[in-house]
């Protein structure tokens, strides 16, 4: 019942406050936004490309 | 004239950034071109081709930013960098940045009321906050290609145990509580579920029955390759369990493009078991005996979308369009030199694409296409291309946002002799470009200021007068640009094979 209460309120799969992190093209974060949905962002820089030895001695540390 | 070419480590943008950046830049004075890319494979091939991948460009890793660029002598190469860190430097972004987090997991943490999570990275980079997301129990929505086969099965798989969704990869779009993600239309609320393997098939369908009278309860896509071996159906069964448990939704409807005998079965079991009327297209596949299961099947989207809203009680609202509305389609037709006599599909939508082909196939023409296959150059004859295929979009944005790729095979259209019929589709919804038809229409005045009035233009509009380019306004600027606008994908490929065989008449 409570599930039948919950997708009839329009909130199946969003949650209740509809917000939504966007991880990547930033079009989307403004469609959603222009949508009413609240955005959080995550701002995303490729990793590092570290060389081949540091890389070794963390994965063997970490 | 002077070539730059700079590359900046470990340097990210997206590519529609890149691609605004780009066109901004070469609108500078003393500019000629400017090309700014991540350096993906593709990316250098595309500098390579327009003369600018020298200098540090040849080093550049699809981790890298690569700014290559042609200057007049007036313009010196220090002063267009420093122009360029300004313009870079500008503030794009709207939000205030206290908003914005680094870390996928800092954000969960801090927002538990978000309960989805959508992921437009790179390919490579996809797959790590994908499972993140799911592993703090939310869904994700994931736009990437290029993500692993093994990666999506164990990122579904993962979903699946957690009783999450899991869209994607190459998902293209989702509609859910109404909500629009990735390239989603703006469609009326109702009674219609839908799960999709196919993300332009989903906007066909969803702007079709919408326009039809019907609404959407949820649209769940879930990537390309969901319905194929060897992923065989696990989002989509998934989807279908929660279209069952969901009261809004009273009709199901499943898209698949070259579904595996095992997704067909588990998906329409699933069906089965939530007795709710299921509908399916199976777009160019084989489809499996459906009688077992009780499904109607259909073999276009316009099909699909008219049964479901039927099936939902309500009457189907969109009419086909009278035989009138092609008259001047076959006046144009009858003035062409006797040496066209081609059909050039020129696609943003890859199951548009597919499902075209499949009309004309039906209708007896022989096709060349890229659905399964890249094509070398250009083969003669009848050609579909969907060029959002990977091979054209590897860092670079898809063509429902960036126009250029297909206003530079619109203008090789017109310029091959053999080409009688150009068919396009024309995508509006969330995300795309702003004004698609627009640039169809610049790209059909400077082809026929080159080459004359060239071919006959077919196309259909994907969208609801309720997306942000407006449906009516986009069609009646095609109209007077002389292109004929069918009601549906399948309706505007109809005209083509019927045009196509006017042409064959007329050149005996």
């Amino acid at each position: 019942m409570a599930d039948e209460a919950h997708s009839l309120s329009g909130a199946l799969l969003l949650g209740e406050k509809k917000v939504v992190v966007n991880m990547g093209v930033e079009v989307f974060e403004d469609s959603l936004r222009r949508q009413g949905i609240e955005v959080v962002v995550v701002r995303w820089q490729p990793p590092r490309e570290l060389p081949q030895d540091v890389a070794r001695l963390l994965d063997r540390l970490l | 004239m002077m070539k730059v070419a700079h590359l900046r480590r470990n340097e990210y943008l997206d590519s529609l950034v890149l691609m605004n950046l780009s066109n901004d830049v070469s609108s500078w004075a003393g500019v000629r071109q400017a090309v700014i890319v991540m350096g993906t494979d593709s990316n250098r091939r595309i500098l390579d081709q327009v003369g600018l991948l020298t200098g540090e460009a040849l080093h550049g890793t699809p981790r890298d930013l690569i700014i290559a660029a042609e200057l007049e002598s007036s313009l010196a190469e220090a002063e267009f960098m420093a122009r360029l860190e300004e313009r870079m430097k500008s503030p794009a972004r709207n939000e205030p940045e206290a908003a914005a987090y680094y870390q996928l997991e800092a954000a969960l943490d801090a927002r538990p009321e978000a309960r989805l999570v959508s992921i437009s990275l790179p390919g490579e980079f996809a797959t790590a906050p994908a499972r993140a997301a799911l592993e703090r129990g939310r869904h994700v929505f994931c736009f990437s290609q290029h993500v692993s086969l093994e990666d999506e099965i164990a990122l579904k798989t993962l979903a699946v145990e957690r009783g999450l969704l899991m869209m994607g990869p190459d998902c293209g779009t989702a509609i859910l509580d109404g909500c629009g993600l990735g390239f989603a239309n703006q469609v009326r609320r109702g009674t219609i579920g839908l799960v999709s393997a196919s993300g332009s098939g989903l906007q066909e369908v969803t702007t079709l029955v919408h326009r039809g009278g019907g609404g959407i309860s949820q649209a769940i896509g879930v990537g390309g390759r969901d319905m194929r071996d060897p992923v065989n159906g696990l989002m989509a069964e998934a989807g279908v369990r929660r279209l069952n448990q969901d009261p809004r939704t009273r009709v199901i409807v499943i898209l698949a493009k070259s579904a595996s005998p095992t997704a067909q079965r588990r998906v329409l079991e699933a069906a089965r078991a939530g007795g709710k009327p299921t509908v399916v297209d199976f777009i160019s596949g084989e489809v499996g005996d459906l009688r077992p299961y009780g499904a109607d099947s259909e073999d276009t989207f316009e099909g699909c979308a008219s049964t479901a809203v039927r099936l939902a009680g309500l009457e189907w609202a969109l009419g086909n369009e009278g035989e009138d509305r092609y008259v001047t389609a076959r006046q144009w037709l009858r003035r062409l030199a006797c040496s066209r006599w081609a059909v050039r599909g020129l696609f943003a939508g890859g199951s548009l694409c597919g499902e075209a082909a499949h009309v004309l196939s039906r209708h007896g023409l022989r096709l060349s296409t890229n659905l399964e296959h890249p094509v070398e150059g250009r083969p003669p004859g009848h050609l579909l291309l969907d060029l959002g295929a990977e091979e054209y979009t590897q860092g670079r944005p898809h063509p429902f946002i960036d126009p250029r790729l297909r206003t530079l095979e619109i203008e090789q259209a017109f310029a091959d002799e053999t080409v009688a019929i150009v068919l396009l589709d024309v995508v509006l919804g969330w995300g795309c470009h702003t004004d698609p038809a627009g640039a169809v229409i610049a790209a059909l005045q400077r082809s026929r200021a080159a080459h004359g009035q060239g071919p006959v233009v077919v196309a259909s509009l994907c969208g609801t007068e309720e997306d942000p380019q407006d449906f009516d306004r986009q069609r009646l600027s095609l109209e007077r640009a002389g292109v004929t606008v069918a009601a549906s994908n399948a309706a505007a490929a109809r005209v083509v094979a019927e045009l196509a065989t006017d042409v064959k008449v007329n050149n005996g």
